[in-house]
């Protein structure tokens, strides 16, 4: 029996070795990007297969959007903040809302411009066919949520009839 | 006819013991005449037969000598009784006793360990990949960084 238990233990124990083999290995690379200082940064360097200038240049570029980034963000808090106490205290469209309506989407349409030319900018710092797969990729990403919204002949058909 | 007694095969001597009348065949078929050769028992008895029987232990049992005999059968009947666990044990010591069914059983489980852990590691991979690609989208896409 003590063989046999020896046996059994020996393959169990094999088992578990082999998969913390494979487990280990097999996340080593990705393990070592989430533990970068720009884990983003190296993500994208090794997904678009950039050398080390071209990955360089991106990052300079992505150093220099951060605080452009950053701007339109507070922009748009902003803005969304005076929206809202607008419809907070009306319960009609007045001129004031519509004229911060048209503000918000001022400010998204100068983020999306911004973003696009930033995203052209990065792609042109790639190898041609990295930089169209970046472009399509993050294209898809950013602009391709923002136009996700369901359109009306998708919409439930007990909808139509209360509008 | 490996076996012999007093000389005989082991079937001549069986038919001497039984008793038939002397006509017997030998190993190579031949009918010959023997010589009678019933077996008095008296004649054979075993000569540690009448010590035996005449032998009186006096020396005391231990105490609880029965109730711990009992309690050894019941054990022993116990384990007798077939559990899962008992069965699957039976199958181990039998099943590993031959090394072939032991290395394939090694084998096997090497490929399973590996296999899921190469499978999970795939996994895992998509999913840290997954999120760092959403996290540089976040680093650019004001909308998204903000939840609007």
């Amino acid at each position: 029996m003590k063989r046999a238990s020896i046996i059994f233990a020996a393959g169990l124990l094999l088992a578990i070795v082999a998969y913390c083999s494979f487990y280990f290995a097999g996340t080593a690379v990705d393990r070592s990007l989430a533990q970068c200082q720009v884990p983003e940064l190296a993500w994208l360097k090794k997904e678009f297969h950039l050398s080390d200038a071209e990955f360089q240049r991106v990052s300079d570029l992505h150093a220099a959007y951060r605080p452009h980034c950053a701007e339109m963000c507070r922009r748009i808090a902003s803005k969304d903040a005076e929206l809202q106490a607008l419809l907070a205290t009306n319960t009609t469209v007045t001129p004031e809302i519509k004229t911060k309506l048209t503000e918000v989407a001022q400010i998204r349409a100068d983020c999306q411009a911004a973003m696009l030319a930033q995203f052209f900018e990065v792609s042109r710092s790639m190898p041609p066919a990295e930089g169209k797969r970046y472009l399509e990729w993050v294209e898809e990403k950013t602009f391709g949520a923002m136009q996700s919204m369901p359109s009306m002949s998708e919409a439930s058909p007990n909808d139509s009839g209360q509008h | 006819m490996k076996m012999n007694f007093c000389g005989f095969p082991a079937r001549v001597a069986y038919n001497i013991w039984t008793g038939t009348d002397g006509l017997l065949r030998d190993h190579t078929g031949t009918e010959r005449e023997m010589m009678y050769m019933k077996i008095n028992p008296g004649q054979n008895e075993d000569p540690l037969e009448r010590p035996l029987r005449a032998w009186q232990v006096n020396t005391p049992l231990p105490p609880h000598f029965q109730e711990q005999a009992w309690r050894r059968i019941v054990d022993m009947a116990a384990e007798d009784t077939t559990t899962l666990w008992s069965v699957f044990r039976n199958w181990c010591q039998l099943a590993f006793a031959r090394p072939a069914v032991a290395v394939a059983y090694a084998v096997v489980l090497l490929f399973i360990g590996s296999g899921t852990g190469y499978l999970q590691a795939h996994r895992k991979s998509a999913q840290i990949e997954n999120s760092l690609g959403e996290r540089y989208v976040q680093s650019v896409d004001p909308y998204q960084k903000t939840g609007m």
